[in-house]
């Protein structure tokens, strides 16, 4: 989540607000919470000056991200801001829980020690949100884990904001149990989306992936409940040296086996926490990934199903894959080269990670003119 | 099976030799091909579990090892359920025979239709339509396709209204009414505007039919007075076309000798006229056409060349013009997708009667055209499943002689097609069977459909592993009803 950095004064508690109007007098942001109709404070811009009235405020440091009316911040007597809720990202994710069921081996939110309740948090910050929102997402962890936290969190959703579409990425172990999945179904029909990640067409590379035997047939036992009941399915895999000479054999297995999936999402690795700490081992190679992903998106675009690229910048791969790429990263966690700026396919490239900032592992190829136009990507 | 002491166990396929190569098929139509030293170490026990062709196999639910069985049975057993959804819609097909007369006078005439003045006891009585169109609605499915038939149907338009009408507002008074789709199937010589307008009006399908250019056309689609019928037929062709709203108009083609060598010129014909697509059929030996003396008779092998050399100027065709041939989307289909493709001559079981019905005019209900035609020539019942004004629908179609003739018609249970590695993608039509061979259960191997289909299956494998990505490309058009530009595209990035 987007972080702030500032210098607080005025409160020694968190402050879980929302951002109004900025004040076109001093360029101050008021905050809210649900308590009172009267602000709680300010969030004030390092251009300006604080107050002295006494509000509890937080002065943005030079360096930190910037707050907009909307958002839903968590603001620490610390000095570090937590942005819960941005109101003009396209997706925004509520954190169910920090705990799962499975342990990837290129986690990039392992499971933490904390007793933060993340449900609490959640569902203040679901109390915060003013307008409808097109999506939001549910995330873990995994949480399917806390299953009458999540059924109760997906309830309040459905109930203030009956059109938003809820995104749940799960691996889908739980819903093996049928009626689990009903249950979710029931609450939501056709507003759900469930993103299950599936990482190989052969068990024990998924198996190994995810650190669990016998998790890939749960989860083709999953996802076959899920078409029973007639989901919505975004199917997902990583982008990995140890599934990618498979990824062309893994779009024919899902078209035969699992042809009732919505889309697919084809994920570049984030170089963040475990999978940061084995990167070089995890990335494939260019050449093995270019040509895979040539015959799996020419395999899913010959049977009609849709397929996009994520997280990957245009330059590491062909001509050809890029009307498949989303700009798929974060603004906030989203970085270029220095290189990049010589690169005429700059606003069309969705960009690195940050977290690449410190891998030595990509050379950037700036692409001076592309031969063809290209068609802009919509990020989800 | 299980060789001793191996690591893996084989689940159930089925295998041929194709190319030095081992062809593998398994119930639900997933195929690879294995060289042949591999085919024996996988069947030996001792193929490398490290290995490619391992994985493949795993992939490919050809194998099994430690405890995963129950959910690869599973996933099978809905792959097996969605291949055979044909079944679950039961009969969806309803072809009505409204008149046994015919302005026309085709030397290959299947339906043996008679002259046009022979008199209208040889039309459906309109008793007899009103109880046909009760049985239709009777159907347990969803959505109905009307097809009338004859005979020549515009010789009796007034009936082709009252059957659309009646069945319109039949089905208006059903608790559950179901989707109606009507066809009519018409040689377009006594085509009027009035009738155009009434087609246009309740969104009428005209399915026609055309063998190609002149010449090829009126050597035998003759009308009575013995002169060709092409220059009727293509001017009111192209004009329902441009009448009636977009893919309304198919033609059907019959394929003759004459046509074997002139395959180019039909296809032309067929694209100057702006038909969409076209099915090469094979002439089916009923009626008129029955091979002995009609000269109208060509092997399987002239068809199987025909349909090679033809497949391959329609590709040429594709580059510019999404035209597809709907023989191979149907068999690409079995072999390409996880799904059913309803297709009567060609399932397994048949789809004689729970697929598709034909009423004829005197209310006799048969299980497919080729049974009507049966009827006719020989005068046998063998097909005739009842009689819309004597028999309730469960008689007739949940009856004995239906069940015995679906149960003929299982591949499962036929020889060889029990072992045959094509099995999954072929059928068995028990009606063409017993008219050809004197049996529903011939050697099937010995029928020139098993012949014909078994050849044009081994083509098409071939040319998807051919390297020519734009051949694939234009076979998945087909099969998708795509145009190969929008298979080569990306899908627009919408988000999701």
């Amino acid at each position: 989540m987007k972080i702030l950095s500032g210098n607080p004064c005025g409160f020694v508690k968190p402050i879980l607000a929302r951002v109004g109007e900025v004040s076109a007098r001093n360029g101050h942001w008021p905050l809210f919470n649900t308590a009172s109709p009267q602000q709680c404070g300010y969030i004030i811009p390092n251009t300006s000056s604080g107050t002295t009235d006494g509000v509890p405020q937080f002065k943005l440091s030079f360096h930190s991200q910037e707050v907009a009316t909307g958002d839903v911040v968590l603001l620490e007597a610390g000095g570090k801001g937590t942005v819960l809720y941005e109101a003009k990202a396209n997706s925004n994710t509520l954190v169910l829980t920090n705990r799962c069921n499975l342990s990837c081996v290129m986690c990039p939110q392992p499971q933490k020690q904390n007793n933060s309740d993340e449900m609490s948090l959640a569902e203040q910050t679901l109390d915060l949100i003013e307008t409808p929102p097109r999506y939001i997402g549910i995330t873990g962890g995994e949480p399917t884990l806390l299953w009458s936290n999540l059924i109760r969190l997906v309830s309040s959703i459905r109930e203030k904001f009956p059109s938003t579409s809820i995104q749940l990425l799960t691996n889908g172990l739980v819903l093996q149990e049928f009626a689990k999945a009903e249950e979710l179904c029931n609450i939501c029909g056709d507003s759900l989306m469930f993103c299950v990640p599936l990482y190989s067409d052969v068990d024990r590379y998924h198996d190994s992936i995810v650190g669990k035997t016998g998790a890939f047939w749960t989860t083709v036992e999953s996802l076959n409940n899920l078409a029973r009941l007639g989901a919505y399915v975004e199917l997902r895999t990583v982008l990995m040296q140890m599934n990618i000479a498979r990824l062309a054999k893994w779009a024919e297995f899902v078209s035969r086996f699992l042809p009732f999936v919505g889309h697919i999402a084809l994920m570049g690795i984030e170089p963040f926490a475990k999978a940061k700490v084995r990167i070089d081992e995890f990335l494939p190679s260019p050449a093995e990934l270019r040509s895979q992903l040539k015959w799996c998106l020419s395999h899913f675009n010959r049977v009609g199903l849709r397929a996009y690229i994520y997280n990957i910048p245009l330059c590491q791969l062909t001509e050809p894959l890029w009307p498949f790429c989303l700009k798929s990263i974060s603004e906030w966690k989203r970085c270029f080269a220095p290189a990049c700026s010589k690169c005429s396919l700059v606003t069309r490239c969705g960009g690195f990670f940050e977290s690449w900032q410190d891998v030595e592992s990509f050379a950037v190829h700036p692409v001076v003119a592309p031969s063809s136009p290209v068609k802009e990507g919509i990020p989800l | 099976m299980k060789a001793a002491n191996a690591p893996y166990t084989l689940l159930p396929f089925r295998f041929d030799r194709l190319d030095g190569q081992v062809l593998l098929v398994n119930d639900v139509g997933q195929y690879c091909f294995l060289p042949e030293d591999t085919f024996s170490r996988l069947v030996d026990g001792t193929l490398e579990q490290n290995s490619e062709y391992f994985d493949d196999l795993l992939s490919k639910q050809m194998l099994t090892e430690r405890g995963n069985l129950p959910a690869q049975i599973d996933m099978l057993a809905n792959a097996y359920r969605t291949k055979k959804r044909f079944l679950f819609e039961f009969t969806t097909l309803h072809m009505v025979v409204i008149t046994r007369r015919c302005n026309h006078n085709c030397l290959y005439c299947h339906a043996s239709s008679l002259p046009e003045d022979s008199g209208d006891s040889l039309d459906m009585s309109s008793a007899t339509l009103d109880s046909t169109l009760d049985k239709i609605l009777q159907a347990p499915s969803e959505s109905l396709k009307i097809e009338v038939q004859g005979g020549e149907p515009l010789l009796r338009f007034d009936l082709v209204k009252q059957l659309v009408l009646m069945a319109k507002e039949k089905n208006e008074a059903l608790p559950a009414k179901k989707i109606l789709d009507f066809v009519v199937c018409t040689n377009l010589v006594a085509l009027t505007d009035e009738m155009l307008g009434f087609f246009a009006q309740h969104s009428i399908q005209v399915s026609t039919s055309l063998d190609g250019p002149e010449e090829i056309h009126d050597s035998c689609r003759k009308l009575r007075n013995g002169n060709g019928s092409y220059q009727r037929v293509r001017a009111n062709i192209a004009k329902a076309i441009e009448v009636l709203p977009n893919g309304s108009v198919g033609a059907l083609l019959t394929l003759t000798p004459t046509s074997l060598v002139h395959g180019k010129e039909i296809i032309d014909e067929y694209l100057e006229l702006g038909l969409s697509s076209i099915f090469l059929r094979p002439l089916n030996p009923f009626g008129r056409a029955t091979d002995g003396g009609s000269g109208l008779y060509y092997s399987t092998e002239d068809f199987v060349t025909f349909y090679k050399a033809t497949l391959e100027y329609l590709f040429e065709v594709n580059r510019s013009r999404h035209f597809p041939e709907i023989y191979t989307s149907i068999l690409l289909r079995r072999l390409l997708t996880p799904f059913s493709t309803g297709f009567v001559d060609l399932q397994s079981p048949a789809g004689v009667g729970i697929s598709g019905v034909i009423y004829d005019t005197n209310g006799n209900v048969f299980v497919s055209d080729e049974a009507r035609m049966h009827n006719y020539v020989t005068g046998q019942a063998d097909f005739c499943i009842g009689n819309v004004n004597e028999n309730a629908w469960l008689d007739m179609f949940a009856g004995n002689r239906l069940r015995e003739i679906i149960s003929n018609s299982c591949l499962e249970a036929l020889a060889p097609c029990a072992w045959c590695a094509f099995q999954p993608f072929c059928g068995a039509d028990p009606v063409r069977n017993l008219a050809r061979h004197g049996t529903m259960t011939p050697y099937m191997s010995k029928t020139d459909t098993c012949k014909r289909h078994k050849a044009m299956f081994i083509h098409l494998l071939r040319l998807l592993r051919s390297s020519d990505d734009y051949i694939v490309d234009v076979l998945w058009s087909w099969l998708t009803n795509r145009t190969v530009q929008e298979i080569q595209t990306p899908f627009s990035l919408e988000a999701v």
